[in-house]
């Protein structure tokens, strides 16, 4: 599972990917923020076209152990409402030592945000709304 | 062909709709920015895709296939 509507659960993560040969443990956690451009978010919405989105996620998961050498990549999406200070997504990282965690924590977020099918609506203070474009899929 | 939309294109368009043509990726759009000329701006900047895959402009739809229209993502 890599998209959810519910609370994300950190301790799920780290139990599914316990493993005493590792020393390194990388957890980011992407938190909605209460500003972005100078606008006062006051809540947001996260929808995906869900099809891709698991898929995509599965393959950075994949990507980022195959790339780094490292034991375990999970990450998770929530979807839905959000408000401020809610978490958005969680990225779990286990490997022997701390560098090529850091380091395939930092590729795996990187790549879910410019990849995955997951769009963002904010909410502002002021009453408007926005979708955030981070990326553009079309390629040819 | 049945048209499926995400994101911002929901509300430019509509979540779901039909329309006529079965032919490549390109002929569909082109047949879509004539029914909703709104959406020209937007068609450069909209990924395709076909179940889980992203298809390119020159893929051949069947008429059995949903074609699924993606603005610019925005994950984490």
């Amino acid at each position: 599972m890599h998209l959810a509507t519910a609370i994300l659960d950190l301790d799920t993560l780290l139990l599914e990917t316990a493993d005493p040969s590792c020393g390194g443990l990388a957890v980011f956690a992407g938190t909605v923020r209460n500003h972005h451009e100078g606008k006062d978010v006051d809540r947001l919405i996260y929808t995906a076209y869900e099809p891709i989105a698991n898929k995509v996620i599965r393959e950075v998961e994949a990507e980022a152990i195959h790339k780094f050498g490292v034991a375990h990549c999970r990450i998770l999406h929530r979807l839905g409402e959000l408000s401020i200070g809610d978490t958005a997504i969680l990225a779990v990282v286990r490997s022997a030592h701390r560098a090529e965690a850091f380091a395939a924590c930092e590729y795996a977020i990187n790549q879910v945000k410019h990849r995955a099918t997951i769009f963002k609506e904010e909410f502002y203070t002021d009453g408007s709304s926005a979708f955030v474009e981070c990326a553009c899929l079309h390629q040819d | 062909m049945k048209i499926e939309t995400y994101g911002m294109l929901q509300g430019l368009l509509a979540p779901e709709f039909e329309i006529e043509g079965n032919g490549s990726v390109q002929s569909v759009l082109d047949a879509i920015v004539e029914k909703y000329p709104a959406f020209a701006e937007q068609v450069e900047r909209t990924a395709c895709a076909v179940g889980d895959d992203l298809v390119q402009r020159d893929h051949a739809l069947q008429a059995q296939d949903i074609l699924v229209l993606i603005p610019p993502v925005a994950g984490g």
